[in-house]
């Protein structure tokens, strides 16, 4: 592979596949600036590497596996803070309502808590579409390891989800026996 | 598939779109409820988990790996070279997050990392891009409890958040009369003795200065007059709500 063909072919695995990339990170590390870095750092070592990319097919999950060493490689001794949640900058829909955006914001303040060994399969999952065999392939995991962990991540979101609107409910009660 | 196995399975794997999915999905009762359930979590899980990338994430990309890696076709190129020979790189190649974790950080130690990590890459970077929305901007500034008048909008060319010796500020690049110049707000870091210079290893020179709340640091050349310019950049800052950050 000639300089050319090297970074074009680099330049469109960028293309494709950073904004992707981009949210894992935020959901792996938590904190959107470590994200970016993170990102960036993943890249340069895809580049250094790009020649041992023999099938265009594995792309993604080439990335995936830098991006999560290079995750494990910094934070090895240091587990980096949870952020807080307004750090984070979502893709706002103005078609939402107020009880929506609540709800939203419920799970992704419920994400961040959660264990990584529950979050990093389900974001897999949820924000880069890997099936369950890839996910296992990807943490070294059995695929009815990976079924459990996701199962028991929905399993507390919704639970969270559950408690919060419980709670609401029991607020408003208790606002009309006051009234 | 029984309806428990479906259950199980729209908790597992949601997507899966084999045929005996399909049969399930396809049933009335209960099998329907549940599927409809699953669907209207899923949907909510994907909403949530929507974060928005950078403005110009891929570009970044190629920029940093152009800059940290010797690529001869990439520098032949007229504009990079033009680019190259006007900016001088002192790149750190250590994440630079993981230097700003370090306890007992100095402000000019984080000054240099800061620069160094991406300072001139950012400069380079506002100059080739679009002016930046200012609602963006304005998000960010709001949720770091600062307010900015029109002249200061009308200067920005690019901003983002960024990490200070005390938490989250944001990294700004501005159009002055003395030519681009970048800033850094430091929300919750103070300036011993209210101003500090440090000379940056590229030649460039760092103000840090205190202002109402926290301090900015201003970069520019050594013949650039920056304390009239963070006095005036002061004046054009605000900082209206009480915000924990």
């Amino acid at each position: 592979m000639n300089d050319a063909d090297r970074q074009r072919r680099f330049d469109a695995l960028a293309r494709r596949y950073s904004d992707d990339l981009y949210r894992f990170a935020v959901w792996l590390c938590r904190d959107p600036t470590l994200a970016n870095d993170l990102i960036q750092e993943t890249y340069l070592r895809a580049w250094k590497a790009l020649d041992r990319l023999q099938d265009p097919n594995a792309a993604k999950s080439w990335l995936i596996t830098i991006l999560r060493r290079e995750y494990a490689r910094t934070f090895e001794r240091k587990v980096p803070p949870l952020t807080d949640i307004d750090g984070m900058v979502v893709e706002d829909d103005k078609s939402l309502t107020p009880d929506d955006r609540l709800e939203r914001e419920q799970l992704r303040e419920a994400m961040l808590r959660m264990d990584e060994k529950y979050r990093e399969p389900l974001i897999l999952q949820t924000v880069l579409g890997l099936s369950v065999a890839e996910i296992a392939a990807e943490l070294d995991l059995s695929e009815s390891a990976v079924m459990t962990r996701v199962f028991r991540a929905r399993e507390k979101l919704k639970q969270k989800l559950q408690d919060q609107s419980d709670e609401s409910a029991s607020n408003t009660s208790n606002v009309h026996r006051l009234s | 598939m029984n309806l428990l196995e479906f259950k199980r399975k729209l908790m597992t794997e949601p997507g899966d779109t084999s045929a005996e999915m399909r049969a399930a999905r396809a049933q009335d009762g209960e099998f329907a409820e549940a599927a409809a359930e699953s669907d209207r979590f899923e949907a909510l899980l994907a909403d949530a988990f929507k974060v928005k990338p950078p403005e110009g994430l891929a570009e970044q990309i190629i920029l940093h790996q152009s800059m940290h890696t010797e690529s001869p076709t990439r520098w032949r190129r007229p504009g990079w070279f033009a680019v190259a020979a006007a900016v001088t790189l002192a790149v750190a190649l250590t994440s630079f997050n993981l230097i700003q974790q370090q306890p007992h950080e100095s402000l000019s130690e984080h000054l240099i990392a800061h620069w160094s990590h991406d300072g001139p890459e950012i400069m380079l970077l506002a100059s080739r891009s679009e002016m930046i929305i200012p609602n963006e901007a304005e998000r960010i500034f709001s949720s770091l409890g600062l307010a900015v008048d029109d002249q200061f909008m009308t200067s920005l060319r690019f901003v983002k958040y960024c990490p200070t010796p005390d938490g989250r500020g944001a990294h700004l690049v501005l159009d002055t009369d003395q030519g681009p110049i970048t800033m850094f707000y430091m929300p919750n870091t103070r300036v011993a003795d209210g101003e500090q210079t440090v000379e940056l290893p590229d030649g460039m020179q760092a103000l840090a200065v205190n202002v109402e709340r926290g301090s900015l640091a201003l970069v520019a050349a050594p013949d650039v007059d920056k304390p009239a310019m963070a006095r005036q950049i002061a004046s054009q800052m605000s900082f209206p709500q009480s915000v924990t950050l």
